[in-house]
């Protein structure tokens, strides 16, 4: 019987172990498909740390943009800013002391009665001295504008090389001369000299430096913006693998449910248009698994267990006190709830588009996901009482995963302070949220919030 | 049943090098060489043609990716026939039906006799009479018959005991045996 059965080994091995098939041509063609897969999947992680490094940098540049807001519009600790001051002030020394000159040259040249002595501004502060050399060249402009029509034409010339300087800081007396076109006629110069006594009045001045469109800009102080919301959301995924039935298998027995994201938010206004945001925000994901069969498998300790897989990772499962299961043995599951939570820190790049009683921000950013909990809830179907199963913890799920994050939020304003906001948003994950599982899951999401916003 | 030539050690390194190299044209000109070779051990090891194109197509997935690993001892075609096995037992482990289905006794058999009827079959019947055994007892007479394991290997390879790996053996025989009898009893019935 033996020597039987080791003939039966020795005709079935001569029978086929040569046996040759031709395959079909379109096995030919998958394998091609999930080769181009596999480049394209080679080029990606090639670039890896291109991607890495850029978004590194775009971490990194806010970090500078809010350094370049904070300390410089401050003006405080910063060299930057006293050289530029250091070096206004010399340019008012210059033109205020070739304005003197020239003034004085004129005087002496064209008329003795009218020749008042201009102390030259070299040996003050350089402000003052310009102010008080321009107030003296008006009021001599004044004085021979009715006597000699040359004379105040040279004394216009003066007057144009102070607006000049002045337009540079006060937009107003720049503005006011365009308007007025001087230079026609001495009742025109007249007008034009009233804009600059205005610049030059403390009044006027305040009010330059409260007026942001005036300034554009130059003073427009950062401040701060916190706010909380609460957003509905409807989340799914992106499956990848190299065997396109472990996909099937997924996404056949899950279907998401509707989850939500609650969130506190803080903005920093870095420039009048441009604002930074990052946060803390909670989110829960629930994802209903349909009825499943279990096969029993070697676990990684050695043990015999049931493999109950989900798209954010796997767990093995021994159910019950009866005999412990051996390969080949399943079991069935009812219906299950699997819930994923998850602490997000976004950081967002936001513009203002229409700054109004209704604002318009989008903004676009990246966000690092923290998995909390991955739990599965479900039943398995024994003839004797069916057993709830709870599933702490999945094995294979990564504990943190990269997002890209974009949302268009609608602000409006309630008063100067408080605000409520409407903001629509998407994120969709660029790293996956598991590991050696048989899918590489990328979590993505769409949803609707509201919430409320307090400026300080 | 096609015949495939034995490539030239040569042209063989040229080839895997232009595997390696990623290079589309030399992968198809070592898919068209060994393919055909290699489903026939998917065929032995899958329960119909459609199982084993799927394990061929793994299989060769497998060989291009890790083609640039391949070191330089031993037989190329071997490297290819391990990865082809590899992909079906863990294909197999995956769907776990490692479980014993039928109970034979095989001692009513006459073997020498169903030899005989045997020899007179063509190979596409004799891998149907393998495709037909249950999915356990097939992997197990495919490595101890075809790939020369030894049932310490097939235990360590299925994740089950020697004692498992020999009874499924003993049943795999037992169960062609019978599958081969009802045949000559159909060939005699015919003759008849």
């Amino acid at each position: 019987m033996s020597k039987g059965l080791h003939d039966i080994d020795d005709f079935f091995r001569s029978a086929l172990d040569g046996n040759e098939e031709t395959p079909s041509a379109g096995v030919k063609e998958r394998l091609e498909a999930a080769l181009n897969k596999k480049g394209a999947k080679f080029f990606r992680k090639k670039f890896s740390g291109w991607k890495k490094t850029t978004l590194l940098f775009l971490l990194i540049l806010p970090g500078f943009a809010l350094y370049d807001s904070v300390i410089l519009n401050t003006g405080t600790g910063h060299s930057g800013g006293r050289t530029a001051d250091n070096q206004k002030h010399y340019s008012y020394r210059e033109n205020s002391k070739k304005t003197s000159e020239k003034h004085i040259a004129t005087d002496r040249t064209n008329n003795d009665e009218n020749n008042i002595a201009v102390p030259a501004a070299t040996g003050r502060n350089s402000k003052a001295g310009f102010e008080e050399s321009a107030s003296k060249t008006k009021g001599i402009a004044q004085k021979n504008i009715p006597r000699e029509k040359s004379y105040a034409g040279k004394n216009r010339n003066i007057l144009e090389d102070n607006i000049d300087l002045l337009s540079k800081e006060r937009t107003i007396a720049y503005r006011s001369l365009k308007e007025i076109n001087i230079v026609k006629s001495p009742t025109a110069l007249t007008i034009a000299i009233k804009p600059l006594q205005t610049v030059n009045s403390p009044r006027s001045k305040n009010r330059i430096s409260e007026n942001p469109k005036q300034t554009k800009g130059k003073i427009f102080k950062p401040f701060w913006m916190i706010a909380t919301f609460a957003s509905y959301e409807r989340a799914g995924y992106r499956l990848d693998s190299d065997l396109p039935t472990n996909i099937t298998s997924i996404k056949h027995s899950e279907v998401h449910e509707p989850s939500f994201s609650l969130g506190m938010i803080v903005s920093r206004q870095i420039k009048k248009r441009w604002a930074l945001q990052t946060g803390l925000i909670y989110s829960q994901t629930n994802i209903g698994i349909s009825p499943q069969k279990l096969d029993a498998l070697q676990d990684p300790r050695g043990d015999i267990s049931f493999k109950y897989i989900t798209s954010s990772g796997y767990a093995y499962i021994r159910p019950g006190l009866g005999a412990p299961p051996a390969i080949g043995d399943s079991l069935f599951t009812a219906e299950g709830k699997h819930a994923l939570k998850s602490i997000s820190v976004p950081l967002l790049v936001k513009y203002t588009v229409v700054d109004k009683t209704l604002s318009f921000i989008p903004g676009v950013g990246i966000e690092a996901n923290y998995l909390t909990s991955a739990k599965v809830e479900t039943e398995v179907e024994k003839p004797s009482s069916p057993e709830i199963i709870f599933i702490n913890k999945l094995d294979g799920a990564k504990s943190v995963y990269l997002s890209v994050v974009a949302d268009a939020e609608l602000r409006y304003k309630l008063n100067d302070n408080l605000s409520i906001s409407f903001r629509p948003g998407i994120r969709f994950a660029i790293s996956p949220v598991a590991k050696n599982n048989i899918v590489e899951t990328f979590p993505r999401s769409i949803g609707a919030g509201l919430g409320l916003t307090w400026k300080f | 049943m096609p015949e495939t030539d034995s490539l030239l050690p040569d042209s063989e390194q040229l080839l895997i090098n232009g595997c390696i190299e990623g290079n589309r044209a030399f992968q198809t000109e070592l898919y068209d060489h060994y393919a055909p070779k290699m489903l026939g051990v998917c065929l032995r090891y899958a329960k119909n043609r459609e199982e084993a194109e799927e394990i061929l197509q793994e299989g060769f997935l497998r060989v291009f990716t890790y083609i640039n690993k391949l070191r330089g001892t031993g037989s190329f075609e071997g490297w290819i026939r391990k990865i082809m096995v590899n992909c079906a037992l863990l294909r197999y482990r995956n769907k776990a039906h490692l479980q014993p289905v039928i109970r034979l006794d095989s001692s009513v058999y006459d073997v020498e006799s169903n030899i005989d009827i045997a020899s007179n079959l063509d190979a596409k019947e004799l891998l149907f009479l393998i495709q037909s055994l249950p999915a356990g007892y097939r992997i197990v007479f495919n490595l101890y018959v075809f790939e020369g394991y030894k049932h310490r290997e097939i235990a360590a390879a299925l994740g089950i005991s020697e004692g498992t790996s020999k009874s499924n053996l003993h049943d795999a025989r037992a169960f062609l045996q019978k599958a081969l009898s009802l045949k000559k009893k159909l060939v005699n019935y015919c003759e008849a």
